[in-house]
């Protein structure tokens, strides 16, 4: 007779086959090199984009756009609403022959998609630009037939770039990739001026402005879109709010997220109402503003009690800083309201900073369900890459801790002077984190320099990161840049950070990356990391000019004096053209005994339909040297927001300007009448021969003339 | 079934019929003009390969007062990223003649009258106002301010080449004889040059193109022709030839 226990293993072992089996059991996606399966997307925009993603990577990986034949196994894409996070996505296999990418909705199905490129291809979508993706060569692949879902965790993600222009294009192309992808949950930012417009409501609704110093405030430029509040006490301010809400709702029903964020700067209403939401003893707070959260609080409360009644599922954004930085004690937060607290995160680095901004943090956590952080990289403004890559994934793992569910990141990599990207696996791994910041970033980071330069030359690649990391979180809070800044974001243009680098910091990077260079396989790898050294001496060349120039801006006009060119217009405009996009001539004359001797001068017109006008002169500058340009101007009949400018910007022959230095401009803005004189100095950079672009122009002016005289460069006489 | 009942289920059924909005299928090749390399790739999707225009077969008409709505999915499939693909339609009037772009584009702030007669023979015109007229517009004559003119086919096919205030007025100066002999105080204004085409949308590879709209179109339109233009950039190096894939066109006509 067969034991019990003998039965007992003998299920056992079925059990464990049939598991091995099913652990085993694949579906094929390629075979031989072919597509091997059909895409069937649901009919809808965002199924059939989310297809398009996969049948993309499976062209790209294949080499070539083949079909499966009639009766091939399926993957199909779906949206099931409310069952999966808006966001989440779910892979089946329902039978053999079918997979399902199923997305809690449009984006959900899309990150559905893109996850199945990344972990089933290995697409990686390493840095902004055809370069930065990486899609392996397959002949087969055959998917696990294991169920999988995810969800992110962070449920804005906003590594904000700016709005859409040219110069950003190519990373707003491709945030999208790392599931950084609008419709956002939580509209965030300045709000309220754009509610109550002076020009909608300035007539017919005067209170709905604040008392400032005694007097109705209706705002008017300078001051119409910044430092005023609409009066928040006012019962038909939040009726008003509620309505233009709710119609907004109305016409979209996929919006139902509105910011509240208050208008920037101070301007808060001084109406005996208003001021009983001062608090009694009304001195600046922690970080120095006066308090007027309750008043700003229980103004978005009502609001939100408002539009929620309509629509709950509504979700507003408060700012929580300047004047309502901290939380009130003890207040009752609406559910539907999200505070945004804003502060660069780099400060953490100083306990004390940290401790401060976390009695700010602890303030809020407590009253609200749900916090979104706007923190600051500010990549373009830096010389310097400001890569912190541990420093930010320990944040957002805080961040998680303390309710955070929202983040916007003022990021800005790319811009008109700063084209190539430098900061390495940064946004990669900052998507990465929001989306699950329990990823051990280790992974990500070795992922991503293995993927772009190969596994020989990634640990000095990433070593080459990790001196950032050590300069910007250890050696820099020890400098004067660091103690200068204490506020709410660190001053990206002061580059005087620069002082506090070790003498061999750069010396020691460009050994890193000339080892990656040198180790990284042929092909993409290669182009990637000659690439990465490339954006590395364009800024260790724009850092180490600064450091130069910081030495020229402090040199006294007097040592200027060997002339290297000079021209006071009376023969003409000579070499001076117009900047080759600009056609229209019509507002640039030598006029003749308007100059500051009654010789002649330079006239810049301004006309009606031109917005100003610009000259430019191209030097070839062949020696290493510090120089000094000058030039005197005088405005006549100008109107108030005129620029007059002097500008120089470092070229290739071409005009075409390097990246690798700074563009130096100088703005005068003088009324009187009477001349002045613009100047500034500079030092050449390192790289030699190079040409100098010098521009004198004018702008924001519709009438008037700006003259122009006397304009000279001086060098400083080599010994 | 009670009369309750049945008025009820007339009065739903009648209402399903007021509010079900008309559509005009293009999702069979014989919706199609009969040359168009229109394939069909499965159950309502068609597929055309390399550089085309395709024209719908029937000619539909068309009410100012309803909004057009092209229905479906419309894109190309992978390989030739960066061409464009145009979804459109060619306006014509009631003799379903094509409406030129520049007889019903005005540009309406350049509305004026003519000041002294223009014979057949003259290179310009003189015209009581021309501060909003420009060098790249055509000028149409015998116009109306209330724009009733429109269509309006009396065109000087000619761009000014110099515009100048005079004593007289405003004149406008053209390279050639304006051939057409216009009396004093003729209503005339500058029109905007285009295309034959009115797009209604254009994509690149990688993006799906639905619910495009269209509504209060060129004024006198009275039918429509569909047109989808594929690989309009023509073909680079390297590049796969386009195919536009069309899920279920139709459009959708609705009050």
């Amino acid at each position: 007779m067969i034991s019990f226990r003998k039965i007992l293993s003998a299920a056992a072992l079925f059990f464990l086959l049939f598991a091995v089996e099913a652990a085993e059991k694949t579906f094929t996606v390629i075979k031989d090199g072919k597509t091997a399966v059909e895409l069937v997307p649901d009919e809808n925009q965002a199924c059939l984009e989310a297809s398009m993603i996969v049948e993309k990577f499976l062209y790209k990986s294949t080499g070539k756009y083949s079909e499966a034949p009639a009766g091939a196994p399926q993957i199909c894409f779906t949206i099931e609403k409310g069952k999966l996070d808006l966001e989440g996505f779910r892979f089946s296999f329902p039978s053999a022959n079918k997979m399902v990418i199923t997305g809690g909705g449009p984006n959900g199905v899309m990150f559905g998609a893109l996850e199945f490129c990344e972990r089933f291809i290995g697409v990686r979508f390493l840095y902004p630009g055809p370069a930065g993706e990486h899609v392996p060569k397959l002949k087969n692949l055959n998917v696990p037939m294991k169920e999988f879902s995810d969800a992110p965790v962070y449920t804005t993600r906003i590594l904000d770039s700016g709005n859409r222009h040219w110069s950003r294009k190519r990373y707003q192309d491709w945030y999208p990739f790392l599931r950084g992808r609008a419709p956002y949950r939580l509209a965030i930012g300045h709000n309220l001026y754009k509610m109550f417009p002076a020009a909608k409501y300035g007539k017919t609704n005067p209170d709905f402005y604040p008392i400032i110093d005694g007097k109705r405030f209706i705002p008017a430029p300078p001051r119409l879109t910044v430092h005023w509040q609409p009066c928040m006490t006012n019962p038909a301010v939040v009726k008003e709010a509620v309505r233009i809400i709710c119609d907004a709702f109305a016409k979209d029903p996929d919006l139902r997220t509105w910011s509240l964020g208050q208008t920037d700067g101070n301007g808060y209403c001084e109406c005996e109402n208003c001021k009983k939401f001062y608090p009694e003893n009304d001195v600046p707070h922690l970080f120095g503003s006066l308090d007027r959260s309750l008043l700003y609080l229980q103004f978005c409360n009502k609001i939100a009690e408002g539009v929620t009644k309509k629509y709950p599922e509504a979700k507003f954004s408060v700012f929580a800083y300047n004047h309502t930085s901290i939380a009130p004690k003890g207040f009752k937060l609406h559910p539907s309201l999200v505070p945004v607290i804003t502060y660069d995160r780099l400060n953490w680095v100083d306990p004390k900073r940290k401790a401060m901004d976390m009695e700010r943090q602890k303030s809020w956590s407590d009253i609200a369900s749900e916090v979104c952080w706007w923190d600051y990289y500010a990549s373009n403004g830096y010389a310097l890459p400001r890569i912190t890559l541990h420093h930010i994934a320990n944040q957002l793992r805080e961040g998680y801790k303390l309710r955070v569910r929202h983040a916007f990141i003022q990021h800005t990599p790319l811009g008109i002077h700063e084209q190539t990207w430098t900061e390495g696996p940064l946004a990669y791994m900052t998507y990465k984190l929001l989306w699950n910041p329990f990823q051990d970033e280790n992974k990500i980071i070795d992922d991503w320099c293995r993927t772009a330069v190969g596994p020989e030359a990634a640990p000095y690649l990433k070593r080459y990161y990790e001196r950032f990391e050590k300069f910007w979180t250890k050696d820099m809070p020890k400098g004067d840049w660091f103690k200068r800044c204490a506020r709410t974001y660190l001053i990206p243009t002061w580059h005087d950070y620069l002082l506090d680098l070790d003498k061999d910091f750069f010396e020691e990077c460009a050994k890193d990356l000339d080892m990656v260079c040198k180790l990284a396989p042929a092909g993409d790898c290669k182009t990637r990391a000659e690439y990465i050294r490339f954006g590395f001496r364009e800024r260790r060349n724009r850092c180490q000019f600064w450091l130069k120039n910081r030495y020229a801006r402090m040199i006294s006009p007097e040592s200027f004096t060997k002339v290297f060119f000079e021209d006071n217009f009376n023969k003409g405009l000579g070499q001076w053209t117009l900047p080759p996009n600009i056609k229209n001539s019509g507002s640039v004359f030598i006029t003749p005994k308007a100059g500051y001797d009654g010789s002649n001068a330079l006239e810049l017109r301004f006309l009606p339909m031109m917005n100003g006008s610009v000259i430019e002169k191209m030097f070839k500058i062949t020696k290493p040297g510090t120089y000094r340009i000058e030039v005197k101007y005088r405005s006549v009949g100008v109107e108030k927001s005129f620029v007059s400018m002097i500008s120089s910007d470092w070229c290739d022959k071409d005009g075409k300007s390097l990246n690798s230095v700074f563009y130096s401009d100088l703005h005068g803005r003088d009324m009187s009448g009477d001349w002045k004189t613009m100047a500034f100095n500079f030092t050449t950079p390192d790289l030699l021969p190079t040409y100098l672009k010098v521009r004198i122009g004018s702008c924001w002016s519709k009438t008037g003339t700006i003259f122009f005289d006397d304009f000279i460069i001086k060098e400083v006489p080599q010994k | 079934m009670n009369l309750k009942k049945m008025t009820a289920a007339l009065f739903i059924a009648g209402a399903a019929l007021c509010s079900a909005a008309e559509v005009y299928d293009l999702s069979r090749i014989e919706d199609w003009a009969k040359k168009s390399p229109l394939k069909v790739h499965g159950n309502g999707i068609l597929r055309a390969t390399g550089r085309v225009s395709l024209f719908s077969a029937k000619i539909y008409p068309y009410d100012a007062k309803k909004t057009y709505t092209f229905k479906g999915m419309y894109r190309q499939l992978p390989g030739s990223d960066s061409n464009i693909f145009r979804i459109g339609f060619l306006p014509l009037d009631k003799d379903k003649k094509l409406i030129e772009y520049y007889t019903s584009h005005p540009n309406i702030a350049t509305e004026t009258v003519l000041v002294k007669a223009a014979a057949a023979t003259d290179n310009f015109i003189v015209i009581k106002d021309g501060k909003k007229w420009n060098k790249s517009g055509l000028v149409a004559y015998n116009t109306k301010p209330d724009r009733s003119d429109l269509p309006n086919k009396n065109i000087i096919r000619q761009v000014p080449k110099t515009i100048e205030q005079t004593a007289e007025g405003w004149k406008i100066t053209f390279a050639r004889p304006i051939g057409i002999a216009i009396p004093a105080g003729t209503g005339i204004r500058q029109h905007y040059q285009g295309g034959r085409f009115r797009f209604a949308g254009n994509g690149t590879g990688g993006q799906v193109l639905s619910n495009m709209q269209f509504k209060m179109m060129d004024p006198g339109m009275k039918y429509f022709q569909v047109i989808v233009v594929s690989g309009a950039n023509g073909i680079k190096p390297g590049e796969q030839i386009p195919v536009i894939e069309m899920r279920k066109p139709r459009i959708e006509v609705t009050e």
